[in-house]
């Protein structure tokens, strides 16, 4: 006899007699076969156990100034996974001098893959990069997603005068360190 | 038709396993047919033979629902006045995360658990 659960956001709940069972998976985009444990005793004074499952997908995040496969690339650029509401999970990745930052293990499937949210959380020091929580699915078991990193804008800096208003300095030079 | 003196014993989980019950026999067409109380458990009724019957019998233990069948062989019916005890269930949370990502929640999809016979 087999029973299902549901799972939604990460939990599912169903009534079970105490006893022990042998445990399979349904979940679009990850490799099914990896659910472990693969089996579960179900015992008096435990009602809550933990699961894992991997996928076995590619996401390559490739960081240019223009945001194309040609652009010139950002090397240094860093990226984390997140859920929906931006919270990070697992260690950042960071481009190399080709622009790529490569997720791993990520969910793939042709017609019902997961949503894979991402943030970039830095970039080179030299460009601007949008720190949004971003998006995609992978119908793929590989895939590129190109991101953007442009040029810092042009800013005009002046220098006068304390104790003379308006005067300027004739020459000098400023630093700027983040 | 011909009439058949039976016994019906009505089974508790006490020492001596009878139990004092309210008992209604119905026919086949729903007609009521019988309807009083065990005396040590028991009671004795003619019926038809060849027929079947709807017996609900009414204890302590709750109300119960049986079907039976006057033969010719069989002359004392036997009834437990009470559900047996079923396995009870209890509420359990499954969770499911991502291997890689450490206590990524799976947004969707099932696990079946797989009960051994």
């Amino acid at each position: 006899m087999a029973k299902s659960v549901t799972i939604t956001n990460g939990s599912g709940t169903v009534e079970l007699i105490n006893d022990t069972y042998a445990v399979t998976a349904e979940v679009p985009g990850y490799d099914n076969s990896t659910i472990n444990p693969d089996s579960v005793t179900v015992a008096e004074g435990t009602n809550t156990y933990a699961f894992t499952i991997s996928a076995n997908g590619t996401l390559t995040l490739h960081v240019t100034e223009e945001g194309t496969a040609q652009g010139a690339p950002i090397e240094g650029a860093t990226f984390v996974r997140t859920d929906a509401d931006g919270n990070e999970f697992g260690s950042p990745v960071t481009s190399d001098d080709q622009g790529n930052a490569v997720l791993a293990n990520v969910p793939y499937d042709a017609n019902n893959a997961p949503t894979i949210y991402f943030k970039q959380t830095a970039s080179d020091g030299e460009h601007e990069f949008d720190n949004t929580v971003q998006n995609t699915t992978l119908t793929a078991q590989t895939a590129t997603v190109e991101i953007a990193n442009p040029e810092g804008a042009e800013r005009t800096i002046t220098l006068t005068d304390a104790n003379y208003e308006n005067l300027p300095i004739n020459s000098g030079t400023l630093t700027f360190t983040n | 038709m011909k009439l058949r003196n039976v016994n019906i014993r009505i089974l508790g989980t006490g020492i001596s396993n009878i139990c004092q019950a309210c008992v209604s026999i119905y026919d086949s067409c729903g007609n009521l047919v019988y309807e009083g109380l065990t005396c040590n458990g028991c009671i004795s009724i003619e019926l038809k033979m060849y027929k079947g019957y709807i017996i609900i019998i009414k204890s302590y233990a709750g109300v119960r629902k049986e079907i039976f069948y006057v033969d010719t062989c069989t002359t004392c019916y036997a009834f437990r006045a009470y559900e047996v005890n079923r396995p009870e269930e209890d509420l359990v949370t499954f969770l499911l995360t991502d291997l890689n990502y450490e206590n990524l929640p799976i947004q969707k999809g099932e696990i079946i658990l797989w009960q051994n016979q």
